[in-house]
């Protein structure tokens, strides 16, 4: 702060002197520009007279016979020269011997400003014996005369030019003297100072005044009229102790131009003085230095006062911009900390996911895993799986909307899902009572879609409540998604009944989970990953066997290798699990198959019936015709217990001991007894064939057994095949 | 499955089919066949030489292959059945609507 003061004080200091001397240096030049034009007049009004002097010579030489037409000419120049106050014409003695031994004409103007004229003889006063006159005549050219009073005529303080008028030999015969009063410069000069106290000097004790002086440095104008003419300024200069001023009077004396400081009665001043061709006079202006620096004093203040307010200014702004960053730097630091508590927020959100693979080393039977790559700011999807009673609790979920918020409902969900699923074996159940606490602490209203699923471990069984959850998908031979119930998202109206959905799960299968992070992950392009590509890449997969964590990490990579660099915008989470039954002796063997009511998923069951003949050892037209039987049963009900097309699933049971394989066919379509459908007649020409009962028929003739019942609005038939080896 | 139609004769045409018919393929295979149905007077020959397994929805098509061949005046023939194959027709009485060709 010392420093900035230091800096200021010098920078201020440095300001304040340039100012005052640039604008006392154009005070300086503004007086001696004053100066300079008192000097340029003078030149002027001298130079018209003499002019004029000089013009008239000849005429006058022209006209030396006629005095009195010499008369009438003078008047008339002294008429034209308004400078000129009077003119005479000094004869030689005897000139005109009628005229008397002295004779003289002479024009002036009188004080009301006419023009008058006279000749005069003896009864004159006797120029011709004056030094000045004497001086003037013994000169061959002519010349301004030393200022003088001129007693005779005006009364003024008077110049002359005088010049000799010749006859036509040549020789001087009379003096030509043209008069200019000095009474004009008397007053122009009064003018001036009166001017330069009223305009620049009001207020000042000390004023500016000018004078001139004749070449010897006799004052001819002067505020002070008493100096006129009686003193010399090299005499009024050698009374005062200052020795500029004596200086100054030796420059005067040679002609010189300039300024100096003098000292006068305890007052400086600036003393400007500028020389007078022709006149050879020297105009001379006295300021006192109090008026010159004044101006650069008053200047050099309001900078100085402008200046400072700047500062202070700029002191105040720059508290305020420190308290600013000050608060800058708090935010900041209080950012780090909230992204700091985010990140400990997230790691406590994702060390809420389970984590351990596999998670459950004494289970075979079951192959599960679950990932979450979370995007840049927290998340809000979830996936959890307990298990007790040989069922497997499972649930994947994404919270609406991105942070803190979506992370701590997250949170709620699962700590939810983990006390419901204790409660209660049925889905639908847990699924609604999750709803119910989460709508009583939901103001914000957002909501959870979520998957729970329920899978029996024993008879892989899975009861499952979909509540707007992306539908998952069932891996075996073919990858299709599962139907789900469109059952509102949790979080958004309590009463809501969700519905339980049921399917089997056959062993090997995998059930895939996953979030809309997948089906939205998106290139630069704004192009999304989608379900079709998931489901392409879920059919690819699931040839190779893979496990669980396996099938999972596949599924990541595919995302990962279609989105490229663009940055993840939402939580991708996977969920894979593998139902892996293990054959214990002595128990049933026991198949089941879940497929949607699509014929394209007859490739599934193809696959599903060859396996289970291959297990059986059964031979391959065994195999073909069990295939053929079944087949025929199932694309029945695919075609035609759904008129509407509604999708639905169709769940198959197979079951066998050493004599007999038990196919049990589960449908919820319309009512249909096969067993009781019409004999088609196969003795039939082509042309007269109707296209249905086909399928019956090739089912009825392959199979050994056939039985149909109708339970819980469920259409179930049953196949029997002895096993042939 | 796999399905050809090739020319296999100056008033020949011959259906290969391979693989298996089941449902989950009959409607590309329906729609794989119709060229069949451009052929007037002449011989139509379904080589099932290839042919491991065929259901209701197969049989369908070889249907309407007959019934379109007997609109248009061709012969039709079918060849080479494997015998699991055979037993479905037998069964369907599928033997009866068609020549068959050794």
């Amino acid at each position: 702060m010392a420093v900035l003061l230091i800096m200021w004080a010098t920078i201020m200091s440095f300001v304040f002197v340039i100012t005052r001397n640039s604008t006392a240096r154009e005070v300086e030049s503004r007086y001696e520009g004053i100066m300079l034009h008192a000097n340029e007049k003078i030149r002027g009004v001298l130079s018209d007279v003499y002019v004029a002097a000089i013009n008239n010579t000849s005429v006058i030489e022209n006209n030396l016979d006629n005095p009195d037409k010499l008369q009438a000419h003078l008047e008339q120049m002294v008429k034209l020269n308004n400078y000129m106050s009077s003119c005479r014409l000094i004869f030689e003695p005897d000139f005109y011997p009628q005229r008397g031994h002295y004779f003289e004409i002479y024009a002036w103007r009188d004080s009301d400003g006419v023009i008058k004229g006279k000749q005069m003889n003896e009864d004159h006063p006797d120029f011709l014996t004056h030094p000045w006159y004497q001086t003037a005549y013994k000169r061959d050219e002519g010349d301004w005369t030393p200022p003088y009073f001129d007693q005779a005529a005006s009364q003024q303080l008077t110049t002359t030019y005088m010049t000799h008028i010749r006859d036509k030999n040549g020789n001087k015969v009379a003096m030509l003297g043209a008069d200019v009063s000095l009474e004009w410069l008397r007053l122009r000069h009064k003018r001036i100072d009166a001017q330069n106290h009223e305009r620049f000097e009001k207020g000042f004790k000390e004023k500016s005044y000018s004078f001139v002086l004749d070449n010897d440095g006799t004052y001819l104008i002067h505020p002070n009229e008493d100096l006129i003419l009686k003193t010399t300024f090299q005499e009024v200069a050698s009374q005062t102790a200052d020795t500029a001023d004596d200086e100054v009077a030796n420059h005067m004396r040679n002609h010189e131009s300039g300024s100096c400081k003098i000292t006068k009665d305890g007052v400086s001043s600036v003393l400007f003085y500028s020389f007078v061709k022709y006149a050879e006079w020297t105009v001379v202006i006295v300021v006192p230095e109090a008026i010159i620096n004044h101006q650069g004093n008053v200047l050099g203040a309001i900078i100085l006062a402008v200046m400072l307010f700047g500062l202070i200014v700029i002191f105040f702004l720059s508290r305020a911009l420190i308290r600013n960053i000050d608060q800058l730097r708090k935010t900041t630091a209080q950012k780090a900390g909230i992204e700091q508590e985010l990140k400990i927020a997230s790691h406590i959100q994702q060390s809420m996911l389970p984590k351990k693979y596999p998670p459950y080393p004494e289970r075979p039977d079951v192959d599960i895993y679950g990932e979450i790559v979370t995007a840049k700011e927290v998340g809000g999807d979830l996936y959890d799986y307990l298990m007790h009673d040989d069922k497997l609790f499972f649930c994947i979920g994404d919270v609406s909307g991105k942070g803190v918020p979506a992370a701590l409902m997250m949170a709620e969900t699962i700590s939810l899902f983990r006390c419901e699923a204790m409660l209660d074996t049925d889905p639908s159940n847990i699924i609604s009572r999750m709803n119910k606490t989460l709508c009583d602490t939901n103001d914000s209203y957002m909501f959870v879609t979520l998957f729970l699923g329920v899978l029996d471990l024993k008879t892989g069984q899975l009861n499952y409540s979909n509540a707007g959850h992306e539908p998952p998908m069932l891996v075996g031979t073919l990858a299709r998604f599962i139907y789900v119930d469109n059952n509102i998202p949790l979080g958004l109206r309590p009463e809501w009944e969700y519905t339980n959905q049921t399917i089997l799960m056959d062993r090997n299968e995998i059930l895939f989970l996953y979030t809309d992070g997948y089906t939205e992950a998106e290139t630069a392009n704004h192009e999304q990953f989608g379900r079709d590509r998931i489901s392409n890449r879920a059919n690819r997969l699931a040839d190779l066997h893979l496990d669980a964590r396996q099938y999972a990490h596949q599924h990541f990579e595919t995302a990962q290798s279609f989105v490229g660099d663009t940055p993840q915008n939402d939580d991708i989470s996977l969920m894979a699990i593998r139902y892996l039954p293990q054959p214990t002796y002595g128990s049933l063997y026991h198949r089941c198959l879940t497929l949607g009511n699509d014929v394209e998923e007859v490739v599934e069951l193809t696959a599903f019936v060859n396996s289970i003949c291959q297990d059986l050892q059964m031979n391959e037209t065994a195999t073909t015709y069990t295939t053929l039987a079944v087949e025929e049963a199932v694309v029945n009900v695919m075609k035609y217990a759904y008129p509407d097309r509604e999708p639905s699933h169709i769940i198959l049971e197979a079951e066998a001991n050493d004599l007999m394989l038990t196919f049990i066919l589960h449908d919820k379509g319309m009512p249909f007894d096969a067993t009781k459908a019409a004999e088609v007649d196969v003795e039939h020409q082509a042309e007269q064939r109707i296209e249905g009962g086909l399928g019956i028929h090739l089912m009825r003739h392959y199979m050994d057994h056939i039985s149909y019942e109708r339970k819980n609005d469920e259409n179930i038939l049953t196949m029997q095949k002895i096993i042939e080896k | 499955m796999e399905i050809k139609i090739e020319k296999t004769g100056e008033r020949q045409v011959t259906l290969i089919l391979i693989g298996r018919l089941d449902t989950s393929v009959s409607t590309a295979a329906e729609r794989e066949v119709r060229p069949l149905y451009d052929y007037f007077e002449q011989e139509i020959v379904i080589d099932c030489t290839q042919l491991e397994y065929i259901s209701s929805s197969g049989l369908r098509i070889l249907m309407h292959i007959a019934q379109q061949g007997w609109i248009n005046h061709c012969e039709i023939y079918i060849q080479g059945l494997q015998p699991n194959v055979y037993d479905v027709f037998k069964t369907t009485g599928f033997v009866h609507l068609f020549k068959f060709k050794d």
